[in-house]
């Protein structure tokens, strides 16, 4: 069931809203999807990020997948550094890493020139971004450019926070080269069709913003300014913990920050809006998004959503997806941002994560009453929950004096007991006899019919096995035993009695019903009352023992 | 089941962490363990293969491009446990990266999936003697790294005078009151050093910025009045950590330099130089710094508006 409240409006339209910092029907949704995209189609990351093709098949399925409004065309921050000259060590299910450095080996920087558009793996992205930009034009499309502080210590390795203080002038030097190569790479993805360009910084988390003022704003600064005046879009991503750097960030003039969990988002939110920023984040990427579940996914998501408050809010994990992000995680996600009803339902199942005294409900349904239970949000309130509870009322007519159905509103304890105590975990859903049937999904009619006459069914033919009544035949298969068998199913035909009959041949099981193999043949009744030992009885015995059982 | 130790060793990239492993692998204690380690560190793994026990297999590497965030933590969680499953060490040596917060590490390493599996035994930390105090007021993990140690072992002490390794060791000690110190080289720097070390968790919040204490600041000028710069200087040589920057004190440019508060200097033969002093102090405000060196550069240096 999606309830969008965004149909006329497409994604990349959010996108573009949000940034700008307006007020939007919902937030966009950006899954930072990376190498991810390599685990959807079954390829290794080293396979993943050198393939246009893979790219361009990988971003499709997840924008498919996920419901993206707006996605990266790559995540890899050594795009540049590798067409620099670093040195990378390859993985499966990881991004690149840089593992040297050109001007630690003596390289002079002024042998490094800023890449062009074709040179080491740049034109694959470019590639993959022009094909992807065809085929959606109603998608945002991220191009993710390297920061000048991050490439200045791929191409330095971290001798340069040495030189900070030795040779300050030669970083800064660094740092102006870094910032003319985020320029062009900018202007390469806009060209190419990126309607964002984020500016991805994360080693500036590891210092304070006395440095960061001193060695990041004017060589970011330039950069934010360029993609303007290219009428692109801007965002700066740092991951880590950069709480103390996010004003500084705000100062450098990008249109958009965007950071992860290690920083409150509603300090983000705050100290952007103090700056004339928007601002994104920040799903967790390890405890929710990789390792936990999808009920998970959804809580973090509405935690999120309520600090954005639909204004100048994009709503995306905090760094490039781990490889093997469960996909159904990302799904719920994208369903959860188009549908509010389930965001309430989320958020009042998130304030039940501590209910106590949960009743057991193992006996639950055990009357002779079908019970239809449906757990709401508020029929009155909620569009969904309300066509639910019409359709059992409609339905409960013809189930009269067999049927009974209540609602329960997830907004008293009682109620928040009731739902965790049968393990519902979507709001609507119905219950009968305490099982889940309908989950977030009106049923149709002969379909609910059809389930509740099941469970009827089901009852009566559990009532009648209960009162069942069984006669056991004892003894060798021999002529006194066939003799007895014969005369009991004769007596069951003549009295119609609900008889079954069993015949026990095995002397090992004999002794279940206490009589030794030498006392056989025997007739033991339902209640494992031995009624005959060692003889063929009467057969109008036998009838009356049979009418005895009804 | 016996949880499995783990051993932490920290300290900035160059500080020596792999070197101080492989002396502890060469020693006489670890000989007979089984040993598993986890290098988090980009760049070489340079640690001697030789002196692992039995096979390379009980070294784990984490490689990851986007090593600076929050990722690294799945990698981190899923090697921990390939380790214990795979592995069962007696025990755990991590070389960090320079660029991780303890408190991260902690936090990695502790985790509802692995605590039932490990525990940390402690945690040293290499310091970069010739170094720490120029990176201290820039790089948050160097500060946090020192403070949260159980041991500190300062390495490259060469380039020191004895009373400069006395300076840093009391720096240190005004950092982290309780961590054990031992200088790289001595005698008991080997795993009896580890082993005698008390461990305490890391409860604070990572470091939001360097600390406070420290303080970095620059003397923008060219030319400065040799008697005013001396006077200047001697106001502040106590709580001075570093000093470094070209100045003209009428002769030419000259490199000025400071450890501590011994104070060199000599010509400055290469082309365009560019002038002024950057200053690294110790519980001392950049303004005071500012006040006592602002008075030698000629012509004064001149503050408008209010301060």
């Amino acid at each position: 069931m999606s309830t969008s409240t965004n149909l006329s409006v497409g994604g990349k339209e959010l996108v573009h809203a949000a940034i700008n910092g307006q007020r939007t029907d919902r937030a966009p949704w950006v899954p930072f999807v990376g190498c991810h995209a390599g685990a959807l189609l079954g390829v290794g990351a080293d396979e993943y990020l050198k393939s246009a093709d893979l790219m361009h098949r990988g971003v499709n399925l997840a924008i498919d997948r996920y419901q993206a409004d707006g996605i990266p065309v790559a995540f890899d921050l050594q795009i540049e550094a590798e067409a620099l000259g670093c040195e990378l060590r390859w993985s499966t299910d990881t991004p690149p890493a840089v593992v040297d450095h050109p001007l630690a080996q003596d390289t002079p920087l002024d042998q490094l020139k800023v890449p062009g558009p074709n040179e080491g793996r740049i034109p694959i992205v470019l590639d993959a971004t022009r094909r992807l930009r065809a085929d959606h034009p109603d998608t945002a499309l991220y191009g993710l450019v390297t920061g000048p502080f991050t490439l200045a210590l791929h191409l330095q390795g971290t001798d340069i926070f040495m030189r900070m203080f030795d040779d300050p002038e030669s970083v800064q030097r660094l740092l102006e080269f870094c910032s003319d190569v985020a320029i062009a790479m900018s202007r390469y993805y806009i060209e190419a069709g990126c309607d964002v360009i984020a500016i991805v910084d994360p080693m500036t988390s590891q210092i304070g913003p006395d440095q960061f003022h001193q060695f990041v704003t004017p060589y970011a600064k330039p950069v934010f300014e360029s993609i303007r005046t290219s009428g692109g879009l801007s965002s700066f991503f740092v991951c880590g913990h950069a709480q103390q750097n996010v004003e500084a960030m705000c100062q450098c003039g990008p249109d958009n920050v965007c950071v992860d969990e290690n920083i409150p988002l509603d300090f983000v939110r705050d100290t952007c809006r103090d700056n004339q920023a928007s601002f994104g984040g920040n799903l967790q990427l390890t405890t929710v998004l990789l390792l936990g579940s999808p009920e998970d996914a959804e809580k973090n998501a509405v935690q999120c959503l309520a600090v954005g408050d639909n204004t100048g809010f994009v709503l995306a994990p905090g760094c490039d997806l781990p490889y093997a992000t469960p996909p159904e995680n990302l799904v719920a996600v994208g369903q959860l941002v188009r549908d509010t009803y389930r965001q309430e339902a989320v958020m009042a199942m998130s304030e039940s994560a501590d209910v106590q005294d949960i009743p057991d409900m193992s006996g639950y349904g055990q009357g002779d009453h079908v019970i239809v239970d449906i757990i709401t949000l508020d029929s009155e309130s909620c569009a969904p929950c309300q066509y639910m509870v019409e359709a059992v009322e409609k339905i409960a007519p013809e189930f009269d004096g067999i049927v009974r159905w209540r609602e329960h509103k997830i907004k008293t304890p009682e109620a928040i007991r009731f739902m965790t105590s049968l393990s519902v975990k979507n709001i609507p859903t119905i219950c009968i006899d305490g099982d889940i049937a309908f989950v977030s999904r009106i049923p149709p009619k002969d379909e609910l019919s059809a389930a509740i006459q099941d469970r009827i069914n089901q009852k009566a033919r559990l009532r009648i096995r209960r009162h069942q009544s069984e006669i056991h035949i004892l003894g060798q298969n021999t002529g006194d035993t066939i003799a007895i068998k014969d005369a009991v199913d004769q007596a069951v035909l003549e009295t119609g009695a609900d008889v079954v009959v069993h015949l026990v041949t095995d002397p090992l099981d004999f002794i279940r019903f206490g009589v030794e193999p030498d006392e056989t043949p025997a007739l033991v009744t339902t209640r494992n009352q031995v009624v005959s030992t060692e003889r063929v009885p009467d057969s109008m015995a036998i009838k009356q023992w049979v009418q005895s059982l009804q | 089941m016996n949880k499995i130790p783990v051993y932490l060793i920290t300290g900035c990239l160059g500080a020596g962490k792999t070197t101080l492993l492989n002396h502890w692998l060469a020693g006489p204690e670890l000989k007979s363990k089984r040993i598993a380690l986890l290098i988090n560190e980009f760049g070489d793994l340079g640690v001697d293969g030789q002196l692992l026990p039995d096979d390379a297999g009980t070294v784990f590497e984490l490689n990851r491009g986007s090593l600076f965030c929050a990722c690294i933590r799945s990698d981190f969680e899923a090697t921990m446990h390939a380790i214990a499953d795979q592995v069962r060490p007696d025990l755990v040596i991590t070389e960090a990266t320079g660029m991780a917060q303890t408190s991260d590490l902690f936090s990695f390493i502790e985790t509802p999936a692995t605590r039932e599996q490990f525990e940390i035994a402690c945690n040293v930390c290499v310091i970069d003697a010739l170094n720490f105090t120029k990176v201290l007021p820039t790089l948050k993990a160097v500060a946090s790294q020192a403070i949260w140690a159980d041991g500190l072992v300062i390495n490259k002490s060469n380039g020191l005078n004895t009373d400069q390794v006395d300076k840093l060791s009391s720096l240190l000690k005004d950092l982290n009151p309780r961590a054990k110190q031992v200088r790289f080289g001595s005698e008991n720097f080997g795993w009896p050093f580890v082993e005698s070390l008390h461990h305490v968790p890391c409860t604070d919040a990572p470091l939001q910025a360097p600390p406070a204490e420290v303080v970095a600041c620059t003397i923008n000028g060219r030319d400065f009045d040799r008697a005013a710069f001396q006077t200047g200087f001697e106001q502040i040589r106590g709580r001075l950590l570093r000093m470094k920057g070209i100045v003209n004190f009428g002769d030419g440019p000259r490199l000025v330099e400071s450890v501590f508060d011994s104070l060199t200097e000599r010509p400055y033969t290469a082309n365009n130089p560019r002038y002024g002093l950057t200053v690294i102090g110790w519980k001392i405000t950049a303004d005071e710094i500012r006040s006592a060196l602002h008075p030698a550069v000629t012509p004064p240096v001149v503050t408008i508006g209010l301060q």
